[in-house]
């Protein structure tokens, strides 16, 4: 793992001549990703607050029901119109994102807790406890997402959060795999043995060497699983498993939707933008960060 | 220069390397010239750093041009120009008319085949040679290069080898065309101290039995004493000093080569003397000569004048503004 | 003789470091149900003496289990028998705390130094890296003993402040010397600490490792496949092959006074910087590589590979013997006899060698004819 480049050969012919110091490739195409990171994160940061700020703007209850006002467009007073019970689409809109940030959040936070703490540990001691554990993780990852999810519908009955930790189950493998195969390749490290050598405790080596090195991966898996939790929650509230009305999440809020595709496009169209919005803006930020904790290497 | 008369098997005129940095070329080797005949062997020698491998793998071709661009002088094989060939006539020279031997055997075979199998492709690229007759040719081959059983190494797998029979093979896949010209890149940094007078005694027997112009590069002087016939010593990116091996060793006439000499174990009672300082960044060479700011013997004016590589003797030259008045100590002194 | 496989009590202080009869195999195959199919014994009943303030070279091939001694003498990994006692301690019976306690005082030098240091800590933050464990200085305490190594390893302070990235292969090896140091630790392992390096970065951090021990009155072990170096730093040497100790001595002695066969062709393999001696002297090439240590030969593990091999080599494995001198051989042939020393020994083996010449190469004579080009010149 020398950051030094090596001087890189015809393809096929895998030697490195002689080491020398790195050279500024690319700089204006690197600049222009994190500024674009940047805005995908101010984006994001917007949103955000926008969805735990809604309570408190002089914005109509989501859920409050006017009938005469069904389907309007854009009002001074429904900056974003009325849906077909004619509840303001804007409120509704921010209410949906929050819960879909919620659950997708969720299925992160359980697959991180269940993949991560277990890889490292069984990546850096190896042996027989880490084919068993391997394997355990190699059959749940056989099992695709959403068909545990239904799974779970079918004990609990339909609610958003024990769907989600199933989704967040099914996305444990990959943060397993991540963190094990980083954790067995930093473990073999000369730095991790010096570390030994100083009579370092083999939890805080995983604490001060190994985090360090499986973060950059780990924040990439994150954020992609992230964007795939906002999708899955999407389908499930599409297919009627998630969230039940009156709430709306932004999967729902396209199943309503739905039926009026032809005479009120813009009811589908706003939840779909705010999907693509999300998804777009945590995969930029996560190039960004990945991108600076390579940076910080002074590997380009 | 007069190479007309007797044209040499490989060589290097005027030629400057450079470093492709924020799309500006920066050169890293310059002012390179190195001729080699039929039957001799060439030791280029210096630190990492110092151009030595990118210069003999220019002669190849093999540096990839968004990163390493050779942008002056000229590479010739038996007075035939390399550096503007296409890269298809390119690829007919390479393995056939020159032989390229890594430095480090463990990622220069590729894992997944035999090495029977590797050895054959080369050969039949290159040859049209049938089936069997390569095979035949390959245990030829790998018992020419001292692995015994051949018969039974030609299918094993690299792993299955140990690193010095691994660089025999690697021998062995550079000879196999019987190229005229064979390029080794620090062919034993890798290897054990046993093993490395091996390497190197096969290496130089081979260069002799099949009449090759051979170019080794290394960092270590002590290991080219034996199979070396003259000694090119690079640094900064320049030739500094060029002679018979002979008188390299016994008179050097460059401050850097003797500090090299003194650098190896057992060439001076006492302990080791290493060169103080650190050798310049590629391409960030100081003013006037780029040993300067680390010679001992260094002058006011040294870091002023950039000095030639001046001929002090039929057969040996060095690029050293005070070589007249210096009275530097070779080895066995 | 005063021992068999002991070694002699040398006059002066007690030894900082001692190895009794140490051994460690490894398990290479298992079958699917768990048991031992295939071990290799990488160290084979050991005993050595480290006296403090000196150095005590190993040298070998690869996989004659020289690192994994060092590492044994650590207690970087665990030993199946024998005794370790580092200064008065009981090493293999410590428990993992007190163990800890000691470690700031046994301390590692490693081969690559690439793979050293975190690429991403800073430097300052790798070589404090051993006092933040400790945990028992303080900030400031820290800090200073951080400059103070960085000059004593002759790097700027501000280099503290940069990643191993900006550094090359020789000042990376000065980072790692600071933090091995940083404890003013009794006993260092040098794992072949200058492999990696250019020659003449070599000479400097050898004498910078020789430096240090006189200043801070250090005592090494030293570890490397070159028998060059190792002579150069080294006050007695071990030479290993396949595991075993097949000869230790002092330096001088085991350079130039070598009895067994093995060390014999170690030192005709050191290149001797002179062309003219180099092309007199005969090389004794070992045919073959170093036999597999997983299915060792019989009696002397050398033997197939030695020239000087009698039928009784093949039966009994040779025991270490040590002289009044502290000078031990482990060899049937050469225990017996007076005259097989030094340059007597290689002369005697190349001897051997001389009429089977399918082992040894063509000599190499050079090529009169091929007058040096003169296209170099200007």
């Amino acid at each position: 793992m020398s950051s030094e480049l090596p001087l890189r050969l015809h393809p096929g012919l895998g030697t490195d001549a002689e080491v020398l110091t790195s050279a500024g490739v690319g700089t204006w195409r690197s600049f222009a990703r994190q500024r674009l990171g940047l805005v995908a994160l101010i984006v994001f940061v917007f949103i955000v607050a926008a969805t735990l700020l809604a309570p408190l703007l002089p914005l109509a209850d989501p859920n409050a029901q006017v009938l005469i006002d069904r389907l309007q467009g854009p009002t001074w007073h429904h900056w974003l119109g009325t849906d077909e019970l004619g509840r303001d689409e804007l409120a509704r809109l921010l209410a949906a994102t929050r819960i879909s940030l919620w659950a997708a959040l969720q299925a992160t936070v359980v697959g991180v807790a269940l993949g991560v703490p277990i890889g490292l540990t069984t990546g850096l001691l190896g042996g027989r406890l880490d084919g068993v554990v391997s394997r355990l993780f190699d059959a749940v990852q056989s099992m695709p997402a959403l068909m545990l999810a239904i799974a779970s519908v079918a004990v609990f009955g339909r609610q958003l959060t024990p769907a989600m930790v199933a989704v967040g189950v099914a996305f444990s493998p990959t943060f397993y795999r991540v963190s094990r195969a980083a954790a067995s390749t930093v473990s073999r490290e000369t730095y991790v043995e010096a570390s030994r050598s100083m009579g370092q405790r083999t939890t805080r080596i995983v604490f001060s060497h190994i985090i360090g090195n499986v973060a950059s991966t780990l924040i990439v898996q994150i954020s992609t699983t992230f964007a795939f939790g906002i999708l899955a929650e999407a389908a499930l509230s599409y297919l009627g498993l998630g969230v039940q009305p009156p709430a709306a999440s932004l999967g729902s809020m396209l199943t309503s939707a739905a039926i009026l595709l032809n005479t009120s496009p813009q009811l589908t169209l706003l939840p779909g933008l705010v999907i693509i919005l999300l998804a777009l803006c945590v995969s930029q930020v996560s190039n960004a960060l990945e991108y600076l904790t390579s940076d910080e290497v002074g590997v380009r | 220069m007069n190479r007309t008369a007797d044209v040499a098997a490989l060589s290097i005129g005027g030629l400057e390397i450079s470093l492709v940095q924020g799309g500006r070329p920066v050169p890293v080797v310059t002012g390179v010239n190195l001729s080699v005949n039929k039957k001799e062997v060439l030791g280029l020698v210096g630190e990492s750093g110092s151009g030595k491998s990118l210069t003999s793998l220019a002669a190849t071709r093999l540096l990839d041009p968004r990163v390493v661009r050779t942008t002056a002088g000229s590479v010739k094989l038996f007075g035939k120009e390399l550096l503007t060939l296409p890269e298809a006539e390119m690829r007919r020279v390479r393995g056939k008319e020159i032989g390229i031997i890594f430095q480090d055997p463990m990622t220069s075979l590729d894992p997944a085949f035999t090495i029977g199998y590797q050895l054959n492709c080369g050969l039949r690229w290159h040859t049209d040679l049938t089936r069997a007759a390569a095979r035949n040719r390959v245990l030829e081959l790998l018992g020419l290069v001292g692995i015994g059983d051949p018969r039974r190494r030609v299918d094993q797998y690299p792993h299955q080898l140990s690193g010095g029979t691994r660089q025999r093979v690697m021998i062995a896949m550079a000879i196999a065309c019987e190229p005229k010209v064979l390029i080794a890149d620090e062919p034993t940094t890798a290897l054990d101290a046993t093993t490395q007078a091996q390497i190197l005694e096969l290496i130089a027997s081979l260069a002799t039995t099949m009449e090759m112009a051979t170019v080794i590069t290394t960092h270590d002087l002590g290991v080219v004493a034996d199979v070396c016939d003259r000694v090119a010593v690079m640094y900064a990116g320049q030739i500094v000093e060029c002679a018979t091996t002979d008188e390299l060793f016994y008179r050097p006439k460059h401050p850097y080569t003797e500090r090299l000499l003194q650098s190896l174990p057992g060439v001076r009672a006492g302990r080791l003397q290493g060169i103080p300082g650190q050798p310049p960044r590629s391409g960030r060479f100081p003013q006037g000569c780029r040993f300067a700011p680390r010679c001992p013997y260094a002058r006011p004016g040294c870091s002023a004048d950039d000095p030639e590589l001046t001929r002090v003797q039929t057969d040996h030259a060095a690029r050293c503004l005070r070589e007249a008045e210096l009275e530097l100590t070779g080895v066995g002194a | 003789m005063s021992g068999v496989n002991g070694v002699t009590k040398h006059a002066g202080s007690a030894p900082l470091l001692t190895l009794r009869n140490v051994s460690r195999r490894f398990v290479t195959g298992r079958d699917f149900l768990g048991r031992v199919q295939q071990s290799v014994c990488a160290v084979d009943n050991v005993s050595i003496d480290v006296e403090p303030g000196t150095t005590l070279g190993i040298v070998g091939e690869s996989g004659s289990g020289k690192s994994t001694l060092g590492r044994l003498a650590l207690r970087m990994i665990e030993s199946d028998a024998g005794e370790i006692d580092f200064s008065g301690e009981d090493l293999r019976r410590l428990s993992p705390k007190d163990l800890r306690q000691l470690r700031p005082q046994m301390t590692m030098i490693f081969q690559d130094p690439y793979s050293a240091l975190n690429p991403r800590w800073t430097v300052g933050r790798s070589i404090a890296e051993p006092l933040r464990i400790n945990g028992s200085s303080t900030r400031e305490e820290t800090h200073s003993a951080v400059v103070d190594m960085l000059a004593r390893v002759g790097l700027d302070a501000d280099a503290m402040h940069r990643r191993p990235a900006a550094f090359s292969g020789g000042q990376r090896q000065r980072i790692v010397i600071a933090r091995a140091l940083i404890t003013r630790p009794r006993l260092v392992f040098c794992d072949e600490p200058v492999s990696a390096l250019d020659v003449s970065t070599r000479a400097q951090v050898i004498g910078l490792l020789e430096d240090l021990q006189r200043d801070l009155g250090l005592t090494y072990l030293f570890v490397s496949h070159d028998l060059g170096i190792v002579e150069s730093v080294s006050d007695r040497i071990a030479v290993m092959y396949l595991g075993s100790v097949v000869e230790i001595g002092n330096a001088e002695t085991v350079a130039r006074e070598f009895r067994h066969p093995y060390t014999a062709s170690l030192v005709s393999a050191v290149p001797a910087p002179d062309p003219r001696a180099q092309r007199v002297r005969r090389r004794i090439v070992l045919s073959g590589d170093p036999p597999s240590p997983v299915d060792p030969p019989s009696g002397c593990t050398f033997h197939p590979r030695c020239p000087l091999a009698e039928p009784i080599c093949a039966r009994e494995k040779p025991p270490l013997l040590i002289d009044a001198a502290g000078h031990g051989v482990a060899c049937h042939v050469t225990q017996g006899s007076t005259d097989l020393i030094g340059a007597n020994l290689l002369a005697r083996m190349t001897d051997a060698r001389e009429p089977g010449i399918s082992t040894t190469l063509p000599v190499r004579v050079p090529a009169p004819d091929s007058a040096p080009a003169s296209a170099s010149m200007p």
